[in-house]
């Protein structure tokens, strides 16, 4: 105890502060699994499960004495580790901007706007961005085709409709 | 650790966080600083002064139980702000839940929201960040730029990532 401030950590904590050291490396090796190439959610989704589940059989053999509110704080510690990955995985595997800053790096010389736009992903071009999100939203079924102009679906305008609002109560003035 | 005592350190962990999310809907709308920068480090400052003042008043705090309500409840809302603030795909159905009809010409979606717009301002972004650099031959990194981009290349390769965007 520092000061007034109890570290005191059960085997529920413990196992959870484990499980979230783990997950790295097993993210490392899913994603050399040549199944899982390239699929950068589905790496991430089947590190989650394992790491979940090496967690729940530790908590099994070690956690059988802790109490319900250790148990909630060992869930949230996993629960909150597993977001901050996510948010470092969206940003490395998604990240647009960064994308920007590597199409820089890989190129190795000045590019004009144009030049950076058409090389964007390794020569997919600015295009690409757009025709992944677009497929993404069809696939969800958020938008949908008709003739050449994209139409909001009901779900996908109640969506629309909930961010337009969320990004008026925060306040942002610029989002995307 | 008794139940009482982590329940107690909950409830702090939860009001902090409450705390926190009423900050941010204030300082978003009076500061021009970076909506990211004032997100991240106000959930860092109202942890500390909530800590801080728990310890003065308690005669025992709990830290793993109010770290982890706290930072959870924080780690939930930041990610919603994340998507709201960054993501394309959402900023495209606010968009189109503009139009009339809910539908906007495929072409005027790429050329007008990714092209002119989100392309122009992540490129000032990297400029304004000192990532890069405007030369006479064009865009260039500096050598900040250059650091960034070779720790985020070795970082994709150590996770097999092949391309980011």
């Amino acid at each position: 105890m520092i000061w007034h401030l109890d570290f005191m950590a059960g085997a529920a904590v413990v196992s959870a502060l484990v499980a979230a050291a783990l997950f790295p490396a097993v993210l490392a090796l899913l994603s050399r699994l040549p199944k899982l190439r390239a699929r950068n959610a589905l790496q991430f989704l089947a590190s989650s499960a394992i790491v979940v589940a090496l967690w729940v059989i530790a908590l099994y053999f070690f956690g059988k004495q802790s109490s319900a509110a250790e148990l909630a704080t060992s869930f949230m510690i996993l629960a909150s580790a597993l977001i901050i990955y996510l948010e470092i995985w969206a940003l490395l595997s998604r990240g647009y901007t960064l994308g920007l800053l590597l199409t820089l790096f890989r190129g190795k010389q000045p590019m004009s706007d144009a030049q950076l736009a058409a090389s964007y992903r390794q020569g997919e071009g600015m295009g690409w961005i757009m025709r992944h999100r677009l497929g993404g939203l069809l696939a969800a079924g958020l938008v949908r085709r008709q003739g050449d102009r994209v139409v909001l679906t009901g779900a996908g305008a109640l969506i629309g409709i909930v961010y337009r609002a969320a990004v008026a109560t925060l306040g942002l003035k610029v989002t995307g | 650790m008794s139940g009482a005592f982590d329940l107690g350190a909950f409830v702090l962990g939860a009001a902090g966080a409450l705390i926190w999310l009423a900050a941010v809907l204030v300082v978003l709308r009076v500061s021009k600083r970076s909506p990211a920068l004032i997100v991240v480090l106000s959930a860092a400052i109202v942890y500390l002064a909530i800590l801080l003042a728990a310890l003065a008043i308690f005669d025992r705090v709990a830290f793993w139980p109010f770290s982890a309500a706290y930072g959870f409840l924080t780690l939930c809302v930041l990610m919603l702000f994340g998507a709201l603030y960054k993501s394309v795909s959402l900023r495209m159905l606010g968009d189109l839940s503009k139009a009339a009809g809910w539908a906007l010409p495929e072409q005027e979606l790429l050329a007008r929201y990714i092209e002119e717009d989100s392309f122009g301002r992540r490129v000032a972004i990297l400029l304004k960040e000192g990532h890069a650099e405007r030369t006479l031959e064009g865009l260039t990194l500096s050598r900040k730029g250059h650091r960034i981009a070779a720790a985020i290349y070795r970082l994709q390769q150590a996770f097999a990532i092949r391309a980011s965007g």
